[in-house]
């Protein structure tokens, strides 16, 4: 036992352990996302109830993608930078990163086509893009999520479902917290160069796997011991003010366009 | 005897958790699970919930013996988790709904309760446990000591006659800690049986009337 | 390789769409005939498992780093069914909460990683684990099962890219949403899954399983039936389509080398900076046929896809049918 009593002569080598900081960057992201929940109090866009943005935003993406027309391109998405102005300016700053991150993306994988002289459609598609991701965020940013899953129930997805997307997104806080820890764990004990990378990540994942069994299996028994008997009902209380008639006249307003616009060259 | 076990034991993969066991509870008896780590309390209150079945022995509830195809009964299954609750040691495995309102109208939907009574029994779990400002809260944003108490106003949302827990003082404040110790014995005196595995030796004098010890090698010491 | 909305038309987008709707009703039923309720909390947790496993960044050997999917590993542990229900879960959360488009996109994006991936998987692993007994072999096969799944997933979506301007294009003959044939997206799709995707997938499979194989292999179960004929005509689909699709072969490539070479460049590079190609992957839309080619090849995939899952439902039936005489 000599040695724990010696100080030892350690020079590190230098080794690449950039894979477990973005993993624990990617997974810390998502659930901060899920867990930064504090929409409830806020006017405007916030309030407006979330069944009707949710419908209203699957529209406006169906419209946007089957759009052939730029005109009507170019005015959903300026109606859409419309609706991105009534929020918050961290929200706002969060979302123009993740758009301009996603037209940039779009434009370099359409540029051979451009240059190939296909410029007017490769342009409507990065438009299109834009809005579509535009339309998305000001949804997931300005609803609390736990009401999106609700207004599923809109379109006809079974409450079994919903009760399972529940459990999921519960899930992926609590088994990301836990993976995030085994990771830091890694890192804390990356101090030289390790052999087989890889199967670090298999562990922690193999960890994860066993530890998701048990507490499947504990969550169960949990729902047994509250009388569990198969059928789950989600309660949808939304009521209709003001607020939201507005949104959706202006969202009509939108799709009017479409339906004007369809012949303007 | 409201709960009675006779020789019960629990093996799996040829390990032994449990090794012939005999209790008798009465109703309203406030009973302390005691025993060392791995002696098998939390596979005893298992049983006890019908959530695992004993290798071998009998156990009775309220007259009828429960076995795995008495529970198979979809009626009888309803009836006996609606009767005996159970707060799991963990309590994010516990906890599964979007809201803590939704987590403690969850039992009482089951039971086909109307949403006026499901209301009202919601309001007074959460006006009990002290939680009603983590309402429309989400179960996996709390602390431990108010997510046990959201596990607690779920389980005592379905009325139950015996509430069983498994070491629910872990990880709680010295706050939680006694305010939890009160509402049991303001449980006890309502009339409730409970049955409680801890390792608080201090609590066992002012809670409980009777104390059942589990030793290292699984057998009632 | 998740493809975003607006590269795939939007009847592309319906026809997956409606192509998924009776695999997942397949697939529930299979679940469900285990014991039902129970199934609830599982299919939760491996989907929030799913979508941890597409998080992370795996470092593979000679320096690059890679994503993976984890729909084989799934269907290895839990079943093919549990696997296409949990993965599906998964991506409708990155596509409705994690805003990089997708919405339309989805049903594509759930054929191929959430049906063609671990039915196809699981159905090389079981012939190889059939034809190959020993324990050794394992983990190669694993290996094998995970990286020819992922490769076949791959393919499917860069068909489904590729025949984007084939089938729609606008009054000026210019193709409206992924400008890309076939001859420069299945290469650009399946030569990146080749040589860095797959690797990372097939490691993490064989890795994962071999962790969980050695501490805790009683939690390993699936009891999906092994319906050979079933299995046969899957893989008679996925070789069917290719050459079903170069069949009519007339202008496919339409853009030339120098084009191919800039995709192919601009990949590898995106994944060394670790950024997720999900922005690059384009969707794979079905449109409303009007070109008799089109609607030949989409009836074509989604037929043999009908095919198989009808011939799961008799098989089923028989199987029954055996049990009660």
């Amino acid at each position: 036992m000599n040695w724990l009593y010696q100080e030892d002569t350690y020079t590190p080598v230098r080794d690449r352990k950039l894979y477990i900081d973005r993993s624990i960057l990617s997974i810390l992201g998502t659930v901060s996302r899920i867990r930064h929940e504090e929409k409830g109090h806020r006017g405007g866009i916030y309030a407006v109830s979330p069944p009707a943005k949710f419908v209203c935003t699957l529209a406006l993406i169906i419209l946007f993608s089957l759009s052939r027309n730029i005109y009507f391109t170019a005015f959903a998405d300026s109606c859409a930078i419309l609706m991105a102005s009534l929020l918050v300016m961290s929200d706002l700053k969060r979302i123009a990163a993740v758009t301009s991150v996603v037209i940039l993306f779009s434009f370099i994988l359409l540029l051979p086509s451009m240059l190939m002289g296909n410029i007017h459609n490769s342009i409507m598609i990065c438009m299109k893009i834009a809005g579509s991701v535009l339309l998305l965020n000001i949804l997931s940013h300005s609803t609390k999520w736990i009401n999106i899953t609700r207004s599923l129930k809109l379109i006809r997805i079974p409450d079994i479902i919903i009760l399972i997307i529940d459990i999921t997104m519960k899930y992926i806080v609590i088994l990301g917290n836990f993976a995030v820890n085994m990771l830091y764990a890694l890192r804390l004990r990356s101090v030289g160069k390790e052999e087989g990378k890889h199967r670090s990540i298999s562990n922690i994942l193999g960890v994860l796997f066993i530890k998701s069994k048990e507490m499947a299996e504990m969550t169960y028994h949990a729902m047994e011991c509250r009388c569990f008997s198969g059928s789950y009902s989600t309660q949808m209380k939304f009521t209709f003010k003001a607020r939201d008639f507005l949104y959706i006249l202006f969202i009509l307003f939108i799709c009017a366009g479409f339906f004007l616009m369809r012949d303007v060259k | 005897m409201f709960i009675k076990m006779s020789d019960i034991s629990f093996n799996y993969d040829s390990v032994s958790a449990l090794s012939l066991i005999n209790i008798d509870i009465n109703k309203g008896e406030s009973v302390a699970l005691v025993g060392p780590n791995g002696s098998g309390k939390s596979t005893l209150l298992k049983v006890i919930n019908g959530i695992c079945f004993p290798s071998q022995g009998e156990y009775w509830f309220d007259g009828l013996q429960v076995t795995e195809k008495a529970l198979k009964n979809q009626d009888y299954l309803k009836l006996f988790h609606k009767r005996i609750g159970f707060v799991f040691q963990n309590s994010d495995a516990q906890l599964f709904c979007a809201t803590a309102f939704e987590e403690i109208a969850f039992g009482p939907r089951q039971i086909g309760l109307s949403p006026d009574e499901v209301n009202e029994r919601v309001f007074d779990c959460l006006n009990l446990l002290q939680i009603e400002q983590l309402k429309h809260r989400e179960p996996y944003h709390l602390s431990e000591g108010e997510k046990k108490k959201l596990a607690i106003a779920a389980v005592l949302a379905l009325n139950p006659d015996v509430l069983t827990l498994d070491e629910p003082m872990n990880n709680l404040d010295v706050k939680t800690r006694n305010f939890l110790k009160d509402l049991l014995i303001k449980l006890r005196d309502a009339g409730k049986t409970i049955i409680c595995a801890t390792h608080e030796v201090s609590q066992i004098q002012d809670v409980f009337s009777k104390v059942i010890s589990i030793s290292e090698d699984h057998h009632i010491s | 390789m998740h493809i975003p909305d607006n590269y795939l038309s939007p009847s592309t987008c319906a026809v997956m769409g409606s192509a998924m709707l009776p695999i997942w009703a397949v697939a529930v039923s299979k679940v469900k005939k285990m014991v039902s309720a129970k199934q609830i909390p599982l299919l939760g947790i491996s989907a929030a498992f799913s979508f941890l496993v597409m998080m992370l960044n795996i470092p593979l050997p000679g320096g690059t780093t890679g994503h993976a999917v984890g729909s084989v590993l799934i269907a290895i542990l839990l079943g093919p069914s549990a696997a296409c229900l949990s993965v599906s879960v998964a991506l409708l959360i990155q596509a409705l909460f994690f805003g990089d488009g997708g919405i339309l996109a989805f049903g594509a994006n759930c054929f191929n990683m959430a049906f063609i991936m671990p039915y196809t998987g699981y159905m090389i692993f079981t012939l190889l684990s059939r034809l190959v007994k020993s324990d050794k072999s394992k983990y190669i096969i694993i290996f094998i099962s995970a990286y020819a799944a992922l490769n076949i997933a791959a393919f499917f979506a860069a068909v489904e890219f590729g025949i984007q301007p084939l089938l729609f294009k606008d009054a000026a003959g210019l193709p409206l949403y992924s400008p890309y044939g076939l001859s420069i997206a299945i290469p650009a799709m399946t030569i990146p899954h080749l040589l860095v995707a797959g690797v990372a997938e097939g490691l993490i499979t064989a890795g994962v399983f071999a962790f969980v194989a050695k501490t805790s292999p009683g939690i390993i179960e699936n009891r999906e039936d092994r319906t050979y004929p079933l299995y046969l005509l899957l893989l008679a689909m996925i070789v069917i389509t290719p050459i079903g699709l170069l069949a009519p072969g007339t202008a496919w490539s339409e853009w030339g080398a120098e084009e191919i070479g800039a995709l192919v460049n601009f990949i590898p590079q995106g994944m060394r900076d670790g950024f997720s190609f999900k922005i690059m992957m384009p969707d794979y839309t079905f449109p409303i046929i009007k070109n008799e080619t089109t609607g030949y090849v989409i009836s074509a995939i989604i037929g043999s896809a009908i095919l198989v899952i009808v011939f799961k439902i008799v098989s089923e039936i028989l199987k029954r049918r055996k049990k009660d005489a």
